[in-house]
């Protein structure tokens, strides 16, 4: 945070001698009498906020708990709710509550910064981009505010417990939920996606394991693999009532699932059955197995084709049956070995991994022909889509492949490019599991990737040559990765809301863009200290800045660390009484030394260790209430020097000390 | 319960023989009237929208439903507005939750699409969304449109079949295109016949429909086209020769809907959006005009360069006029001097004499080659040496013979571009012009028919294989550098339907007389 403070400061002076209303966005000054409405071009805002799990909206908003930002968007003459709009909507923190400094720009004027997606001008909540969802190999689900991150911040926003290790995942059409299944137990468990919470579990048959929803949003297909060669099925839950509708029982083996675009038919594979099962979604029964080949491995509905396109492995070979008839009509040859299978978002193009081939064979749908089949790296097994690119992910490789998508219908095969994600290739993590690693963020042209070896998610842009960031796995193993929208929405006609975790208390600035008409419009909301958060000692965190932790005895060693507020990530300055206690373990030269202020929250103590062995370090301010068994200790070892084959003394802390000065 | 493999087959084999039946029959009275409705929003009686927003009521033929929900009724995500899918399947889906419009409501029936229709209400009474207008309309008309949404997304679409597209041509059967129809009927023909070999575009093969006419016959062309789409035998034209765009034929198409790509030499005059349905390849003599003054203006001396405006009084002539006005407003270009002339009573003498006498010392000129040839000779006579800029297809074949002195000043826009002749497309062609070729006399005509067969099989395979004339059109509308190896790349917008959208200028050599490149192809600023 205290790097976005600087950026955002920085701007500031650079850009001082802006007027209001930049970018021809004039604001109406709000109502006296009702600070919280304005009115423009006849089109009334009315801005409301409340916790978000009290009912009615009673009482204060508190630092640390989810509140509910409202605006409700009207015509002014008739009250009636204007529909369909995409407002913009963020919220930064004008002053923190207890604090003397304001922000250093007006908020108006930061609208258009963060419209422009100036880097390091960030407001505190942004509510209009997403969050990223990490599966991990262990029972949770991570959720990563992704912007925070890249500045440098501890960006785990909830960690979202689960029964056990999920399988697959798929997001509601309203992105409200997730839904993701549970294998051993026969279970999918409901995410919400705003409290970031387990909503339901819901009975989802035996061996639960590929996860789709049909694209009308009505129905939630599970498939239950049958275990050993027999036969399974798949599960029919209703996405309103989280009910189970039906089980059509379909074949043996493992299931891959797809719809038609007007979700009139479901289609089912059977991988050790050998054909593809299809299901009038209209009375959940099956009409039809259709024989593809040995082993149905992908299938995909392209809406160019009206058909349904299955790739079986064992043959190389990819069947494409009328979307009416469901007669095999087409049989496009490639080469054994075929995998998952996606279509280009005009549905012209099809793209198939093969991994035996270490390529990727790319089907113009019109012709039903391999127009060219280009090499990637060894063993392509996942793939994600933008509307420019195919990035793909290959076990044996630790580089990500792009197929330019744009470059398609040429006549030269379309150009591969790569870009690392992690240092080692996925094939050295245990359990990868069917999940997709890989997963376009909700931006036109962004990617995620995860590094289950380096267990770390990393995130593209296109056009960069490496990754622009990462999140690391807080010690879990991740395995695949969503996005969850977080922008504002239309929960009822004309009212448009949305929920955030409120960082700190303080006063906060709530800036609300509209295009139609054009408007800026800053609201004020408040949110409460949390005693509950605000404990005596707990309301801050320590974070000691030494590499080495090993020292000839009888040095001086200046030791530093960084004390900060735990939920906004500020450095606490102006501390007088930050007192250090050493001691020898197990509790002998019990020394304690007042320690100085560097800045940004920063502070150095000078120790002195005399005799050899592990000495534990702690520290309190009393003047905070924050005692020595408060902050996390830290150890030390102060090793005799005849048998020191270590480095020259304090090198360790002038090592340090640079570090710091980088990091600022 | 579950259902058995056999009794999936039978249900499988019902289905089928319902979409055959119902794609065979054609409409019946109530749903043609229907589709009326739909299409044009006109019914046996008057049919008004009501705006809720405005309280504005306008007659229904402003407001079809066909604007905002497409032909087939898809809907589409249009200025922030989603319209919603109105096919007969998904009005009547049964649905718990909240549906992809945002509302929870019971599934349709008759009725309550017609209260939807009428009074903005869903089955659960629910108000549609604001900007969806409010119908009057009879009883009966509700009948036909209700009648015509259940059968929309299984209307037949004219000139395709399961198996084939059928692709019509317009061709004279006698009189002097009649060879040049010739040549390019039998070169598209061989471009279907290897677009078939290789499969066809989604599992249907295209078929050329010649349609001869006798060009001596007035209505002649009319009566070939109208036949051919009121039978439903062809989808859209293709390389239409000796058709203007003033005959009855490219008006009754344009009216009707029908797509038409690349009429011959048919020039693509009338400005932007008059005709949605018909794209051309090259540009009008407006925007050659446009090139070739973008040309003056970038001259060193062009501040000091005193202009004059000669055209012919037709149609070609304003044109070209108008475009060369526009231009040298856009660069602040003055035209202190202008003279149009009647191609009947053109005197060079007097004309020359005038231009001289204004002491303009660059022509823009937008006439006949007899009238340019004449200029020409007069000038040499009179030593007079002014820059002499005119369109290649208008001006062109006069200067070939006009005196070595006035060519050394003299420059032409020509609205095709020199095709590279080692690109692979070009190849294709040359491929394709040795396999199927009879003749090769009209290379014009064939560059342009071929570019017109790339056009469209890419429109084809963007539309998909549910291809309906809209679709189609909007596809086309969306073209972006189209490659055809024999003319600049093609583009494509909403507001443009000129591919190539540009000229070169070119220069005679005095001495050879053949034509060099002055500048590449480049479109107006």
């Amino acid at each position: 945070m205290r790097y976005l403070g600087i950026l955002v400061l920085g701007a500031g002076m650079a850009l001082s001698g802006w007027g209001p209303g930049p970018d021809g966005f004039a604001a109406e000054r709000p109502d006296p009498g009702h600070p919280d409405r304005i009115v423009r071009e006849g089109i009334a805002v009315e801005f409301s906020y409340g916790p978000a799990e009290k009912k009615g909206g009673e009482g204060k908003v508190r630092e640390g708990e989810v509140a509910e930002i409202r605006f409700r968007v009207t015509e002014e003459a008739t009250g009636k709710p204007i529909r369909s709009l995409r407002p913009g909507a963020w919220l930064d923190i004008e002053k923190p509550l207890g604090r003397q400094e304001k922000a250093s720009m007006d908020c108006r004027q930061k609208v258009p910064l963060y419209l422009r997606g100036i880097v390091g001008i960030r407001p505190m909540v942004d509510l209009n981009g997403y969050f990223v969802l990490v599966m991990n190999r262990e029972p949770t689900v991570y959720v990563i505010d992704p912007f925070v991150g890249i500045t440098g911040r501890t960006n785990l926003y909830a960690s979202i417990p689960l029964r056990e290790p999920g399988t697959d995942w798929v997001k509601s059409r309203d992105e409200k939920r997730i839904y993701i299944t549970q294998s051993k137990s026969g279970k999918v468990a409901v995410i919400d996606t705003e409290s970031f919470t387990l909503q339901a579990e819901v009975d989802a048959g035996r061996n639960p394991v590929r996860l789709a929803l049909q694209p009308d949003g009505r129905f939630l297909w599970v498939g239950n693999d049958g275990r050993e060669g027999k036969e399974g099925g798949v599960t029919v839950i209703d996405a309103a009532t989280l009910e189970s509708a039906a089980y059509v029982p379909t074949g043996k083996g493992h299931h891959e699932l797809a719809f038609s675009p007007d979700s009139r038919f479901a289609y089912a594979t059977n991988r050790a059955g050998g054909t593809v099962s299809v299901i009038d979604v209209r009375g959940l029964k099956k009409v039809k197995d259709v024989k593809t080949g040995p082993q149905p491995i992908s299938l995909a509905y392209p809406a160019s084709a009206v058909a349904l396109y299955v790739a079986d492995g064992e043959e190389g070979t990819v069947s494409v049956l009328d979307g009416k008839t469901h007669e095999v009509t087409a049989k496009v040859r490639a080469k054994p070995g075929l995998g998952p299978m996606r279509f280009t978002q005009d549905g012209r193009w099809g793209l198939v991994l093969n991994s035996r081939e270490d390529a990727v064979h790319i089907l113009d749908v019109s012709t039903n022909r391999i127009a060219h089949t280009v090499p990637v790296g060894k063993e392509p097994y996942q793939m994600a889509m933008t509307r420019s690119f195919a990035h793909v992910r290959c076990l044996g490789s630790e580089r990500v492949f792009m197929i330019n998508l744009l470059e398609l219908g040429k006549e030269t095969p379309p150009p591969v490019n790569s870009y690392p994600a992690g240092s080692e290739a996925p094939n050295g993590a245990p359990d990868l599991g069917l999940v997709n690693g890989i997963a376009d963020a909700t931006g036109e042209a962004e990617v995620l990737v995860v590094d289950p070896v380096s267990r770390t998610t990393y995130f593209y842009m296109e056009g960069m040559n490496t990754p622009m960031g990462n999140f690391r796995g807080y010690g879990h193993s991740p395995r695949g990765v969503e996005t969850a929208n977080r922008s504002l929405k239309e929960t009822e006609p004309g009212l448009y809301t949305g929920k955030v975790r409120i960082p700190v208390a303080g006063i906060y600035d709530v800036a609300l863009f509209l295009d139609a008409p054009s408007l800026i419009q800053c609201f004020n909301a408040r949110a409460e200290a949390n005693p509950e958060l605000r404990k005596p000692g707990k309301a801050y965190e320590i974070e000691y800045l030494a590499k080495d932790r090993s020292f000839p005895v009888g040095d001086n060693v200046v030791l530093r660390f960084r004390l900060s507020d735990i939920l906004t990530g500020w450095g606490k300055e102006g501390l007088r009484d930050v007192n250090v206690m050493y001691f020898l373990a197990p509790g002998r030269r019990r020394t304690q030394v007042l320690a100085r202020e560097v800045g940004d929250g920063v502070y150095e103590a000078t120790l002195s260790l005399k005799a050899p062995g592990a000495y534990y370090v702690q520290v309190a301010v009393p003047s905070m209430k924050i005692g020595f068994m408060d902050l996390l200790p830290f150890t030390l070892l102060a090793r005799t020097k005849e048998t020191s084959a270590a480095p020259p003394p304090k090198a360790g802390n002038e090592g340090n000390g640079t570090e710091q000065e980088k990091s600022k | 319960m579950t259902f058995g493999l056999r009794g999936g087959r039978s249900l499988a084999v019902i289905l089928l023989l319902c979409v055959c039946a119902a794609e065979a029959e054609g409409l019946t009275d109530a749903e043609k009237r229907g589709r009326r409705i739909y299409m044009e929003g006109r019914g046996r009686k008057e049919i008004y929208a009501v705006l809720s927003e405005s309280g504005i009521r306008a007659p229904g033929s402003g407001f079809p439903c066909v604007n905002c929900h497409l032909a087939g009724g898809a809907g589409q995500f249009e200025g922030g507005v989603r319209s919603a899918d109105i096919s007969w399947f998904n009005l009547t889906k049964e649905f718990r939750g909240v549906r992809p419009s945002g509302r929870a409501h019971p599934g349709y029936d008759d009725e309550s699409v017609m209260t939807a229709v009428t009074n903005g209400r869903d089955p659960a009474g629910n108000d549609l969304a604001p900007a969806h207008p409010r119908y009057e309309m009879e009883r009966g008309d509700l009948e036909d449109l209700v009648a015509y949404l259940k059968i929309m997304d299984r209307e037949p679409v004219p000139g395709v079949t399961d198996n084939a597209v059928k692709v019509g041509i317009l061709l004279p059967e006698k009189g002097p295109l009649a060879a040049a129809g010739r040549e390019v009927r039998d070169l598209l023909g061989g471009y279907f016949a290897e677009v078939n070999a290789m499969g066809g575009i989604y599992n249907r093969r295209l078929d050329l429909v010649p349609l001869p006419f006798d060009p001596s016959e007035e209505d002649g062309p009319l009566k070939a086209v109208r036949q051919a789409v009121e039978s439903e035998a062809v989808f859209c034209f293709l390389a239409n020769v000796g058709v203007g765009p003033e005959d009855g034929a490219a008006r009754y198409l344009s009216e009707g809907r029908v797509p038409v790509l690349v009429p011959l030499f048919s020039a693509p005059e009338g400005g932007y959006g008059t005709g949605r349905y018909t794209f051309h390849v090259f540009a009008s003599i407006r925007d050659q005009a446009r090139v070739l003054v973008d040309f003056l203006a970038e001259r060193k001396n062009a501040s000091g360069i005193r202009t004059g405006l000669l055209f012919a009084e037709d149609a070609s002539g304003r044109a070209g006029a108008m475009g060369a006005k526009e231009q040298a407003r856009k660069h602040d270009l003055p035209i202190p001097v202008e003279i149009s002339f009647s191609p009947s009573s053109f005197s060079a003498a007097d004309v020359a004499s005038r231009l001289e006498g204004e002491r303009v010392d660059a022509v823009l000129y937008f006439g006949g080659p007899r009238e340019a040839l004449a200029l020409a000779q007069e000038a040499e006579r009179r030593s007079w040496r002014p820059l002499f800029l005119a369109p290649a297809p208008m001006a062109g074949d006069a200067l070939m013979s006009a005196p070595a002195g006035f060519l050394r000043s003299a420059f032409l826009a020509s609205p095709l571009g020199v095709p590279d002749p080692s690109s692979k497309k070009m190849a294709g062609f040359m491929r394709l012009e040795e396999k199927y070729r009879a003749e090769r006399k009209h290379r014009a005509f064939r560059y342009m028919a071929y570019s017109g067969a790339v056009l469209l099989e890419e429109g084809l395979k963007r539309s998909g294989r549910g291809v309906t004339r809209e679709t189609f059109v909007d596809s086309i509308g969306k073209v972006w550098k189209l490659e055809t190896g024999v003319t600049p790349p093609l583009t494509y917008n909403p507001n443009r339907r000129v591919g190539a959208l540009g000229a070169a200028i070119l220069k005679v050599d005095p001495d050879t007389r053949e034509l060099l490149p002055e500048t590449g192809w480049r479109e107006p600023e």
